[in-house]
């Protein structure tokens, strides 16, 4: 349990830095590559925390499956976070007790 | 009635310009809440990773983390990963509001997330942003995000367990639902494929910290240095 707090302080501490730490170098250029590889982070990572919970050689699959794909085009559409999230879930419950 | 004070009224602009988010934040929040306690997570500290990281996906990657039972330092690694990008929208403002001096940078940077950025930066480009507007903006933010912890922490008792209910998929799909509107190109298409595809590989073998941390680092390391193949 003073694990969590370990983690939650560090977590803190590090979500901080990124974020003081761009206001404060100000002006300073940074090299094109690196720029690119940042720019790809976000898309990636997020990508990394979807696939490995879409159940993929389970038994949940094809709920998981279309509830995901359902919230993709839901959010394609709309652009925002609880469209998606709500036609997601209420997709993979409905098939999930099927 | 009196009129507002003139340093007031940027604040209050930021403030309300938040308002149609807090229907998105709100809920998450909640969300979050919830199964921050169903990973363990005592209430105190589910409303502390809310009032001092601030950072939704984080907050969602560490808790999930956490109960998938990751080492603290893969989680801590993968939360900075996920920050990374402030430094880019802290670059990127930084040159705007280098003409004004209150209030002070170390106070905005806390507040900066994806959606205070956004109003921000277009508020600059349409030639009328400020400091003012972005603490607003920030504030509003904050305020919804940790009562939506609180209402999560205080409902998680009365919802039944998150995972037996299929809750769980909350997860994969908030993230889905962050993921999409950030691919604009087939750039990004092939980058979110490539680290999707190695994580289902990975995930088999690997920790689930290890898993993010490899695959995106090597999917956006592909991406940056094989650019030219794949058109923007």
């Amino acid at each position: 349990v003073t694990v969590h707090w370990i983690v939650i302080l560090v977590v803190a501490a590090a979500t901080y830095l990124t974020r003081v730490s761009g206001l404060l170098i100000a002006g300073r250029r940074v090299p094109k590559a690196v720029d690119r590889f940042l720019a790809f982070i976000p898309v990636t990572v997020f990508a990394s925390l979807v696939t490995p919970d879409a159940g993929v050689g389970t038994a949940s699959m094809w709920p998981r499956l279309a509830g995901l794909l359902v919230a993709a085009g839901v959010s394609y559409r709309y652009r925002q976070l609880w469209p998606g999230l709500l036609a997601g879930m209420a997709v993979f419950e409905a098939l999930r007790l099927v | 009635m009196t009129e507002a004070p003139a340093a007031s009224r940027p604040f209050r602009r930021g403030f309300l310009a938040m308002a149609p988010l807090w229907a998105g934040v709100v809920p998450f929040a909640i969300a979050f809440g919830v199964l921050a306690r169903a990973a363990g997570y005592s209430a105190l500290e589910t409303q502390a990773l809310s009032l001092f990281v601030f950072a939704g996906a984080a907050q969602v990657a560490t808790v999930t983390l956490t109960a998938a039972g990751a080492t603290a330092t893969a989680i801590i690694i993968t939360a900075i990963l996920l920050n990374l990008r402030h430094v880019l929208y802290g670059l990127s403002l930084a040159g705007y509001i280098s003409r004004e001096h209150e209030p002070p940078r170390p106070l905005l940077a806390f507040l900066l997330t994806d959606e205070v950025y956004g109003l921000a930066v277009r508020e600059y480009l349409q030639g009328r942003g400020s400091r003012r507007f972005l603490l607003g903006a920030g504030l509003s933010l904050y305020l919804s995000f940790n009562l939506g912890t609180l209402a999560g922490i205080l409902l998680g008792s009365a919802l039944p367990n998150p995972a037996g209910i299929g809750l769980d998929f909350i997860f994969p799909l908030t993230f889905l639902v962050l993921l999409v509107p950030l691919l604009r190109s087939p750039r990004d298409l092939a980058a979110a494929a490539a680290s999707g595809a190695l994580a289902v590989v990975l995930s088999h073998y690997a920790a689930p910290g290890t898993t993010i941390l490899v695959s995106s680092i090597t999917a956006a390391l592909l991406s940056t240095f094989l650019r030219r193949r794949v058109p923007e």
